[in-house]
C-alpha cells in the first residue's frame, strides 16, 4: 500500500489519509475528538469539480465518499473547504516535501482570506467546528506526507 | 509607580469580611459532647444508616442497577446520560444547594428545613432554570472542553521556540500581551458567574470551569513565550475591556443582593462577541506566526477560543427559544450589542497596539509592515460576517444594524 | 442608556481616530508599542532581553521566575496584563481588593501550578473504566454512596474560586493560574465520581447530605448557635485567608483523607486508579493552602499577622467543631461506606470499623502537622478528638 500510488483526487486518497489517522489513536487523541462531517471540494481538475464527504467520530474518519454537487447538501456537512486543484496540488507537494505543511500552506493559512481555500458551510456555528478541531484536521491533511501521490 | 491613585478594579465583587473572633469553650467540653454526635452513638450501636437499609428499588436509593458502557471516545457524560433516569436537568425549581440532578431528593426533609438549607439568592440556586442556564448537546461540549483543553507536558515543544529577529519579537510579545490581557478580562469576568449555576447542570459546570482553565493555562503559557525568547512582556491595550466591563458589572450587580441577573449579556459579551473576536485574530496570528512553536500556541487558542465561541452561541440560542419572554429577551441583547460593537470596535478591532504587531507579523517584519496591512484589510469583513452568520443562527439577526464596520475604515 | 448611533456615524467616527487617518494616508510607521524602550529606561515597553533555554521540563515558571532580574513585587502594579507589562503614563491602575503579595503568595505555587499543569487527566480517557468487574452487592452500594457524597461536594471549591480569582491583582498571576486548575480539577472529580457511579451496576445512591441533616439537631449543637452559623457556609464574602482554611486546609484536606482511603480500599485497577489520580490534585490543593497561610503569617505586618492569627485560631476552633471537620469525619455517607468496604462484607463490619477508627486518628494527625506547618499550631488546642469517637 505504501509504495503504490494513489491518484489525487479520489476516494481512494483520501481513505488512505483516513487509514494512517485510523491506525495511529494515540496521536489523535492527543489532540482530542472529533465529531464532524465535512465536504473537501476540489474545483476545477480536469474531471471538473470534486467533492469528498468525510465522516470523523472519534478518533477516526469512518467514512469517505465521492459526492456530486447535488448529493452535498444530503450529506450535511458541518463545514466544505473548497479550493482549486492547482492549489490542493501545491499543498500536497509541499507537505510531501516538509513532511507537513510549511507555515504558508497551513490549512488555516490558505483559508485564512477565503482565497485560494475558503471554508464555508450553510450554518456559521458548524463552520466553527472547522476551528474548534483544527490540530485534528491539519494533521489529517499531513498524512498525505506518507502517502505516494500521483495527481491526474 | 505603584502609589499612583488607583482606580477600582474593573468588575465588581462582592467586599470580604474577615470573621470576628467570639468566646468559645474549651476543647475537652467540646470533645466530650463531640461524643454524644448521633452518628458516634449509632456507630457504637452497631447500626449503618439508611444508605443501607433503604430498598435498593422503591426506597430512597437512586438508581440501582444502571450500568453505563463507555463508548468510542470513553466513559463520557453522553454515555452516562444514556442510562440515568434524569439525562437532562428540568425546570423543577431546585430544593437544595449541594444536589446534582442524578440522585433524587430524600423524601423525608420538609419543606420549611428546605427553605432554611437552600437560600435562593448569592449561592448556586440563583439560575436554576433550563432557559438560563442550559445549552443543546452540553455533554459532547464539556466533553470536547476537557479533551481539546491544552497539554503542554505533551503537547508542546518548548525546543521548537526559535529566536526571531527584533522586530518579529517585539511584534508577537506585544500580540501575546494583548491576548494575555483579554484572556484575564474573560476569567475576570464570567469565572464567578458558574457559582451561581446550580449543580443539576453538573455539565455546563464543568465546562465553564474548563472554560475558565483555557483562559488561565494560555496567560501562563504565553507569558513563559515572552519571557524566554529574547524579548518579554509587551503594553498593555487600553480600553480593551471598553464596554464589556459596564455590560458585564451591570448583569452581575456586583454579585450582591437579592435581584435578577443578566447572565444572557455576559455570554453575549464575553462569550460570542469578544471571543469571537479573539479567534479571528488568532486566526491571523497563526498564519502571521513565523515558528511552528508560535503557530502551535495560537492555532490552541483558535480552537480554545472557537470552543467558547460555541458555547456562547448555544447557550443564547437555547435562552431565546426557552425563555419566558423572547421579544424582551432579544431587545435587551440587541441593546447590548448596541453599546458593544462600536466601542470595541474603536478599542479592540482598531486598537494600534493590537493591529500593528499583527501586521508586522503578517507583513514579516517591520519594513515590510504595509503587505501585513494588506492582509487584515482584505480579511477584515470576516469580522463583522463570521459575527452575523452567528448571530444569524442563534436567531437573533443583526445585518440591519450592526455597528461593527463590514469594510476595513482604512 | 444606549446612545442611537447608525452605521454611517459609526463608520465616520471610526475613520476618524488619528492612527485610522495615518493608515488611510499610507503611513504604517508602528506606534510607541515598537519604538519606546523597556520601562526600567523610562519607556512604556514593559520588560526586555528575556532568555530562557528550554530544558527537559521544558520552561517552568519556577525556574524562569528565579532568572528574572525583576522580583515578584511586593505590591500588585494595578495593571490589567501580567506584571513586568509596560502602560503609556496616563493609563489608570487598578485597586484589586487582594494587591499584597503577602496576601496571596504561596510558597511553593509557581511548583504547584507546573505540577498541576502536568498531571491534568481525563475522567473520560484516563480511568481503566473497562477493569471494572462486578463486585458483592453490599461493597457495590458502599462504593456507590460513598462516590455519590464525592460527586456532590466537589462542586463546591468551582463555585467560589473564581471570585477571589478576580480579586487578585494580575502581578500575581502565579496565583491566579493555580486557582484556575483547582477549578478544572474539581470539576474533574465531580465528573469522574458522577461517572463511577453508573459504572458498575450500582447507580447513584441515596440523597448524600440528607441523614447528616435528619440526625442534626440544631439545639444540641456542641458549640453556640452564633458560632456555628458564621462557619456553616463558605460564601465569597469570607476574607480570602479564611477561605484557604475552610477550603484548602481543613475541607480539602478531610476530604484527601477519604481519598487516600478510597485508593486503599479500592478493589479493582479502575477504582484504585481513580483515587489515585484524585488525590495527587487534592493534595496540591491542600500544599498551596497550608503553604499560602503560612506565606501570610510569615510575611504580614505584624499587627495584621496578629489579628489573622488570632482569626485563623477561632475559625480553626470553630470548623473543627462542626460541619467541615468533625461532621466531615463523622459523615454517614463516607465513614459507613468505608467501614463497609473496609469489612469486606457485613459480617466482618467491627474489623471495618477498627479500620476507620485507624483512619480517623491518621486525618486527625496529618490535619494537625500541616496547621504546624503554616504556622497555626494547633496542638492542644484542637477541636477534633484525636481518637475516634465511637
Amino acid at each position: 500500500m505504501a509504495n503504490q500510488k494513489v491518484e489525487f483526487p479520489s476516494t481512494q486518497w483520501f481513505q488512505a489519509l483516513a487509514a494512517r489517522m485510523n491506525e495511529q489513536r494515540a496521536k489523535y487523541q492527543n489532540f482530542g475528538f472529533v465529531t464532524a462531517r465535512a465536504v473537501f471540494r476540489v474545483t476545477a481538475t480536469a474531471a471538473g469539480n470534486r467533492n469528498f464527504g468525510l465522516v470523523f467520530d472519534g478518533f477516526e474518519c469512518l467514512e469517505v465518499r465521492e459526492l456530486t454537487d447535488g448529493e452535498i447538501a444530503q450529506f450535511d456537512p458541518d463545514w466544505t473547504m473548497e479550493g482549486d486543484y492547482a492549489t490542493w496540488k501545491e499543498m500536497v507537494q509541499n507537505i510531501k516535501a516538509h513532511g507537513e505543511a510549511d507555515p504558508d500552506h497551513t490549512l488555516n493559512r490558505l483559508c485564512l482570506l477565503g482565497h485560494p481555500f475558503r471554508v464555508h458551510g450553510e450554518d456559521q456555528t458548524r463552520v466553527d467546528v472547522f476551528y474548534r478541531q483544527l490540530f485534528s484536521f491539519q494533521a489529517f491533511i499531513d498524512e498525505s506526507a506518507a502517502v505516494e501521490t500521483s495527481f491526474a | 509607580m505603584a502609589s499612583l491613585k488607583r482606580l477600582p478594579s474593573p468588575f465588581t465583587l462582592p467586599p470580604t469580611r474577615r470573621h470576628e473572633p467570639l468566646p468559645l469553650p474549651p476543647p475537652e467540653e467540646v470533645k466530650k459532647k463531640l461524643y454524644d454526635h448521633p452518628e458516634a452513638q449509632r456507630i457504637r450501636s452497631g447500626q449503618l444508616g439508611e444508605w443501607f437499609t433503604t430498598p435498593l428499588v422503591g426506597g430512597e436509593w437512586t438508581e440501582w442497577g444502571k450500568q453505563a458502557r463507555p463508548d468510542r471516545i470513553g466513559m463520557t457524560f453522553m454515555a452516562v446520560n444514556r442510562v440515568s433516569a434524569n439525562p437532562e436537568p428540568t425546570n423543577a425549581p431546585a430544593r437544595r444547594l449541594m444536589h446534582s440532578r442524578y440522585i433524587k431528593t430524600h423524601h423525608a426533609i420538609p419543606p420549611e428545613m428546605e427553605e432554611k438549607i437552600a437560600p435562593k439568592y448569592g449561592t448556586a440556586r440563583e439560575m436554576d432554570r433550563r432557559d438560563q442556564v442550559w445549552i443543546e448537546h452540553a455533554a459532547e461540549l464539556t466533553e470536547e472542553a476537557l479533551d481539546r483543553q491544552m497539554r503542554p507536558a505533551r503537547q508542546l515543544r518548548w525546543e521548537e521556540m526559535t529566536p526571531l529577529a527584533e522586530d518579529l519579537e517585539r511584534a508577537f510579545d506585544q500580540f501575546a500581551t494583548y491576548l494575555i490581557q483579554a484572556m484575564f478580562l474573560c476569567s475576570d469576568a464570567s469565572g464567578p458567574w458558574n457559582g451561581l449555576i446550580h449543580y443539576g447542570f453538573a455539565e455546563i459546570k464543568s465546562y465553564l470551569a474548563y472554560e475558565l482553565f483555557d483562559y488561565n493555562l494560555m496567560c501562563g503559557l504565553l507569558r513563559k513565550r515572552v519571557m524566554a525568547n529574547g524579548g518579554g512582556m509587551g503594553v498593555q491595550v487600553d480600553g480593551l475591556g471598553a464596554g464589556i466591563v459596564e455590560i458585564c458589572n451591570e448583569a452581575s450587580r456586583g454579585f450582591v443582593g437579592e435581584v435578577e441577573r443578566e447572565f444572557p449579556s455576559v455570554v453575549f459579551a464575553i462569550d460570542v462577541l469578544f471571543n469571537g473576536l479573539l479567534l479571528e485574530m488568532a486566526r491571523l496570528a497563526a498564519a502571521g506566526a513565523r515558528s511552528r512553536f508560535d503557530r502551535h500556541l495560537m492555532t490552541q487558542v483558535v480552537q480554545d477560543c472557537a470552543r467558547h465561541v460555541a458555547f456562547g452561541c448555544r447557550r443564547l440560542s437555547f435562552y431565546l427559544r426557552h425563555c419566558p419572554d423572547r421579544e424582551e429577551a432579544a431587545v435587551k441583547l440587541h441593546l447590548a450589542a448596541d453599546r458593544l460593537e462600536p466601542l470595541q470596535a474603536e478599542h479592540h478591532l482598531l486598537n494600534p497596539k493590537v493591529l500593528e504587531p499583527l501586521a508586522v507579523m503578517l507583513g514579516g517584519g517591520a519594513g515590510a509592515i504595509a503587505g501585513g496591512v494588506r492582509i487584515l484589510r482584505e480579511f477584515w469583513p470576516q469580522f463583522a460576517a463570521s459575527y452575523l452568520a452567528r448571530l444569524d443562527s442563534i436567531g437573533l439577526g443583526r445585518r440591519d444594524r450592526c455597528l461593527l464596520p463590514a469594510q476595513p475604515p482604512f | 442608556m444606549s446612545m442611537a448611533i447608525d452605521k454611517k456615524q459609526s463608520v465616520e467616527r471610526l475613520k476618524a481616530l488619528p492612527q485610522v487617518q495615518r493608515w488611510r494616508e499610507g503611513n504604517y510607521e508602528p506606534g510607541a508599542w515598537f519604538t519606546s524602550k523597556p520601562a526600567e529606561e523610562g519607556g512604556i515597553w514593559g520588560s526586555w532581553g528575556h532568555r530562557f533555554q528550554p530544558n527537559r521540563r521544558g520552561v517552568s515558571l519556577v525556574e524562569l521566575n528565579r532568572a528574572d532580574r525583576h522580583p515578584i513585587p511586593t505590591e500588585g502594579l494595578g495593571l490589567l496584563a501580567d506584571r513586568e507589562a509596560g502602560a503609556e503614563p496616563d493609563a489608570p491602575r487598578y485597586d484589586y481588593p487582594l494587591r499584597e503579595k503577602y496576601q496571596v503568595w504561596s510558597y511553593n505555587v509557581e511548583s504547584l501550578y507546573e505540577e498541576a499543569m502536568s498531571r491534568q487527566w481525563s475522567a473520560t480517557r484516563d480511568i481503566p473504566w473497562d477493569k471494572l468487574a462486578p463486585l458483592p452487592e453490599d461493597q457495590e452500594r458502599a462504593l456507590c454512596q460513598f462516590v455519590s457524597f464525592l460527586h456532590t461536594v466537589e462542586f463546591v471549591p468551582g463555585d467560589t474560586l473564581p471570585f477571589y480569582m478576580a480579586r487578585v491583582d494580575p502581578s500575581f498571576s502565579e496565583v491566579r493560574l493555580f486557582m484556575s486548575s483547582q477549578c478544572a480539577d474539581e470539576a474533574r472529580h465531580m465528573e469522574v465520581f458522577g461517572k463511577r457511579m453508573y459504572a458498575n451496576g450500582g447507580g447513584p445512591g441515596m440523597e448524600p447530605g440528607a441523614e447528616a441533616l435528619l440526625l442534626f439537631d440544631p439545639r444540641k449543637s456542641v458549640l453556640p448557635q452564633e458560632i456555628a452559623k458564621t462557619v456553616s457556609n463558605v460564601n465569597p464574602t469570607w476574607d480570602f485567608l479564611a477561605y484557604s482554611y475552610f477550603v484548602q486546609m481543613i475541607g480539602e484536606a478531610v476530604v484527601l483523607d477519604f481519598f487516600r482511603f478510597g485508593e486503599f480500599l479500592g478493589r479493582n485497577p479502575c477504582d484504585k486508579e481513580m483515587f489515585r489520580r484524585i488525590m495527587q490534585d487534592e493534595a496540591r490543593h491542600v500544599s498551596f493552602g497550608t503553604m499560602r497561610i503560612k506565606y501570610y503569617l510569615d510575611n504580614a505586618p505584624r499587627r495584621e499577622r496578629e489579628e489573622a492569627s488570632e482569626m485563623l485560631h477561632f475559625l480553626a476552633s470553630a470548623c473543627e467543631a462542626s460541619g467541615t471537620g468533625f461532621g466531615l469525619l463523622l459523615q454517614p455517607s463516607a465513614i459507613e461506606p468505608f467501614a463497609l468496604l473496609a469489612a469486606g462484607s457485613l459480617g466482618n463490619l467491627d474489623k471495618g470499623w477498627d479500620v476507620v477508627r485507624e483512619f480517623w486518628a491518621t486525618a486527625v494527625e496529618e490535619y494537625i502537622n500541616r496547621c504546624e506547618r503554616a504556622g497555626l499550631p494547633r496542638r492542644g488546642r484542637c477541636m477534633l478528638p484525636e481518637e475516634a469517637p465511637f
